[in-house]
């Protein structure tokens, strides 16, 4: 059985899927932050990365520390297999809801 | 893009973020994390503006971040509930001992008990602060969490007495002890909290 998600649970994982070998807490707080257009706390990005690592959805492991980040590591997010069949799920189920909903609803 | 190693945050900022996380690898991604943003703000458009969204993050992440050190497994909560308890008896045992000792040298007359009041406090403030230090050494995980959860312990015992009509000491004291004991104990275990980054950076 897939675990259910919360919305911003899949707006995480489809960063971490676009992102690829570039995904860690940095790049996705500011990926997420650019995209809903509001700017996301590190401590609400860590927490829900650590519930999509608890579902098994992502793993994680630290990279190598950079000057830039002050000596300090990154934590670094990949996309598992179930993960994956999540997010293919998740577009499934938008597409179907989406289907009949008349085109140009809400514009003015 | 402009991040730059020498765009650096406000050290006393970076020093509470480091003080927030009791793990080591998640302290190291968050405080980097930060650590870079800052960089790249403070190079496209001002250190101070970086400053100021340095500081936001760490008010909106504090709660979340406290909690993420302890949501892995049961012996972080166990260890913060023990490091509480044990806080508690510290505080609860030195202001006895230091209020017995100041007992036996103020005897007698309205200014030497105005005196010793205002002694006691400066004393519980300090023992708050030692009850907070302990607890954070206990509760490694979440250093900050712990103090400011036997803070808010001793807040909430203080309130009940008050609220039953004191202790027999004047209410004036009791409203301050209330006031400055949680303070103390979270600058307590903040303390506690710098010096364990400290060492593990």
């Amino acid at each position: 059985m897939t675990p259910t998600i919360g919305e911003l649970e899949l707006a995480a994982l489809l960063t971490v899927a676009r992102l690829g070998h570039d995904a860690y807490g940095a790049s996705i707080r500011r990926d997420l932050s650019a995209r809903a257009e509001r700017d996301y706390a590190v401590g609400a990005i860590y927490t829900t990365m650590q519930r999509l690592e608890d579902k098994r959805l992502v793993t994680s492991s630290m990279s190598e520390p950079t000057a830039v980040r002050g000596g300090r590591a990154k934590r670094c997010f990949r996309l598992t297999a179930l993960g994956g069949r999540v997010l293919a799920q998740q577009r499934q189920m938008k597409e179907a809801l989406w289907k009949g909903v008349p085109t140009g609803l809400g514009a003015t | 893009m402009t991040a730059r190693p020498d765009h650096r945050p406000p050290r006393l900022a970076q020093a509470f973020a480091e003080s927030l996380i009791g793990d080591a690898d998640l302290r190291d991604a968050v405080v980097g994390d930060l650590a870079e943003d800052y960089a790249r703000l403070a190079g496209d458009r001002s250190p101070a503006i970086a400053a100021v969204w340095y500081c936001s993050q760490l008010v909106r992440s504090t709660a979340s971040l406290s909690a993420l050190g302890l949501s892995r497994g049961v012996t972080p909560w166990i260890l913060l509930i023990v490091s509480v308890v044990v806080g508690y008896a510290v505080l609860a045992v030195t202001v006895l001992f230091t209020d017995l000792w100041m007992l036996s040298r103020f005897s007698g007359g309205a200014s030497a008990a105005w005196v010793m009041a205002v002694l006691s406090l400066i004393t519980g403030a300090a023992c708050a602060m030692l009850g907070g230090f302990v607890a954070a050494s206990i509760g490694r995980r979440a250093p900050i969490a712990s103090g400011v959860l036997l803070g808010t312990v001793c807040v909430a015992i203080s309130g009940v007495i008050v609220a039953h009509g004191g202790d027999g000491s004047p209410m004036w004291y009791q409203i301050v002890l209330m006031v400055i004991v949680g303070p103390s104990a979270a600058v307590g275990a903040l303390a506690r909290a710098l010096r364990l980054a400290r060492r593990h950076h």
